[in-house]
């Protein structure tokens, strides 16, 4: 298989995920039988071919530089799980 | 540093430098990009990275990413797109930030630097590109908990970044300030490095003078001082060149800075470890810039300081120091143009007049008080009302400096220099009768000093000259007081 437990292991602290055994075995299969599709892709010869880094063929959206306040400090932390009266809050992310 | 193992070693240096650009509103929503204001009062539901919302992108960061590229000879790529770099930290509530990876906007450019000490010299940019900032966390007001403030999170950020082309604490500072100084021209950024406006990331690796393999860098994160700078530099060429005298190894390593203990400390290994897994931004669109746009911000760049300063020398025959420190600060090269607008005889002499004005009484406030010119204030116009009598030698010069250091406290007053002049009976004596009277009052009162320096005691002529000033309450024309006095003794 392409993808290896340490893989899915790599893959989940990165993205802050906790899986069982049997989620893991699941995911390695998944994961094994894309990377084997997308060597099959690989299979073609695309060397004339541009990368394509968007599927939009839309090109540059802007908008001027205008500010404008959408909403309050309260609506912003409303959702908040943990919060102060101005700041968001979290458990603490430096040891000393 | 130890000067042996200066000799022994070489340090190799790049940077990477990210600039807050002045625009109105952020990069990607149109929350406003001001950085004093109250927490959590400057965000919404794009720049919180709440599920469903869409970025759209400001138009100004990526003229101002250009016109940087511009002024740095850059090669413009006109088709580039947007990356996601995907990481968890509180600060970056997307839990990705929007940057630029495979095709940055301007790249292979390359700045100058020269002082007294370092000759010309070429320092390569790799690529400079645009990007988000992120949030401010907030670690000392609880124990327990860290606080967090988003109003940052989405300012405009354009990333410079070098080739490792330079090899000293002494090249990376000139670099720098070439840098402030062009942004500054440019109007990109203020580079407020206290407001931390202007931030860097050091690599940086040591080798062998005389061998060619290059050793293992390091990086030192988030530098926001001048003297930050040199300091973890200097001492990060210890701590390498430390290890490798007692045989040991560099691994490669993020490291903090440690203000308070001056030294370079390891972020722990674990801590230090990326994967950003980067992949396109799917919700930005292509950036497609034409040529003619390339063309028309080019136009639109403004004169460069080695611009001004030969139009100085031109323009208003100044030397090359005076040029020079004339067009260091933009503002202060505009300080200087309003004065010399007002001052009303137009010739080289009252030029350099005013610019020396600037360069000796000005700048030394400046320095004595840690004020930009902007918060100065005495006007270019009022500056001038002072000047035109000096210039037209209505006024002595120490009277001019008198009626100057008093013009800080009372600005107001000063709106008509000349009343002032008159009401004080600061005028200028240009009276010979006046002065001869005053000489020979003093050279009667000095019987003894008048003959020392008939004897050739030149320098008696000092203490004199000063008596009779100061007779004449600093008012005399020195020019014509020198001319009597000389008179006189010859008799």
């Amino acid at each position: 298989m392409p993808v290896s437990s340490e893989d899915v292991n790599k893959i989940s602290k990165l993205a802050k995920l906790k899986f069982s055994e049997d989620e893991k075995k699941k995911l390695q299969n998944d994961m094994s039988r894309i990377i084997d599709y997308m060597d099959k892709i690989n299979e073609l010869d695309l060397s004339n071919v541009e990368p394509l880094e968007n599927i939009n063929e839309t090109e540059n959206v802007f908008r001027d530089d205008k500010k404008k306040e959408t909403i309050s400090r309260e609506e912003a932390l409303k959702n908040a799980p943990s919060k102060t009266d101005i700041f968001f809050k979290v458990p603490k992310v430096i040891k000393k | 540093m130890q000067k042996n193992i200066l000799e022994k070693y070489q340090p190799v240096i790049g940077l990477e430098l990210h600039v807050q650009v002045n625009s109105e509103s952020k990069i990607f929503c149109s929350c406003p990009s001001e950085f004093d204001a109250e927490p959590n009062t400057y965000v919404c539901p794009v720049c919180l990275g709440h599920p469903g919302t869409l970025p759209v992108l400001n138009k100004l960061p990526v003229e101002l990413c250009i016109k940087t590229g511009l002024a740095m000879d850059c090669k413009i790529n006109t088709k580039t797109a947007f990356a996601r770099k995907n990481y968890f930290y509180p600060d970056l509530p997307k839990g990705y930030q929007i940057t630029q990876y495979e095709s940055p906007l301007c790249s292979d450019g390359y700045t100058e630097i020269y002082s007294k000490d370092i000759p010309l010299k070429k320092i390569r940019i790799k690529r400079i590109h645009l990007e988000e900032d992120a949030g401010k966390s907030i670690h000392d007001l609880s124990e327990s908990e860290t606080f967090l403030d988003f109003n940052r999170c989405g300012i405009p950020l354009i990333e410079i970044v070098t080739e490792p082309d330079l090899n000293s604490p002494e090249e990376v500072s000139l670099f720098l300030h070439k840098v402030k100084q062009t942004l500054e021209y440019l109007e990109v950024s203020d580079c407020n490095m206290e407001q931390g406006s202007l931030r860097c990331d050091v690599n940086i690796s040591v080798k062998l003078k005389n061998g060619n393999t290059t050793g293992t860098k390091t990086e030192i994160k988030n530098l926001n001082s001048f003297k930050n700078i040199n300091d973890a530099i200097d001492s990060e060429i210890k701590r390498q060149t430390g290890i490798i005298e007692n045989g040991g190894k560099i691994s490669f390593n993020t490291l903090n800075y440690d203000v308070k203990e001056k030294i370079t400390v390891p972020l722990r290994s674990k801590e230090a470890e990326n994967d950003y897994r980067y992949f396109s931004e799917p919700d930005l669109v292509y950036l497609n810039i034409s040529d003619a746009q390339i063309e028309e911000l080019k136009n639109s760049l403004p004169e460069s300081s080695e611009e001004k300063i030969l139009r100085f020398k031109k323009e208003y025959s100044l030397n090359d120091y005076e040029s020079e420190i004339l067009t260091g600060d933009k503002n202060i090269a505009e300080y200087f143009e309003r004065t010399v607008n007002n001052i009303k005889i137009k010739n080289y002499a009252s030029f350099k007049l005013a610019g020396n004005w600037i360069i000796n009484e000005v700048l030394a406030i400046l320095n004595e008080k840690n004020i930009s010119i902007r918060n100065f204030k005495i006007s270019p116009e009022s500056l001038a009302k002072l000047l035109n009598p000096l210039i037209e030698e209505k006024i002595s010069r120490t009277t001019a400096k008198e009626i100057f250091s008093s013009m800080p406290a009372e600005p107001g007053k000063f709106s008509d220099i000349e009343a002032i002049i008159l009401e004080k009976d600061l005028l200028q004596v240009s009276d010979k009768t006046e002065i001869e009277e005053i000489i020979k009052k003093v050279l009667d009162e000095n019987p003894n000093e008048l003959l020392l320096l008939k004897s050739g005691k030149v320098k008696i002529m000092n203490f004199l000259t000063g008596e009779i000033m100061k007779k004449l309450k600093g008012k005399a024309n020195p020019k014509i007081v020198t001319e009597l006095f000389n008179k006189f003794i010859k008799k």
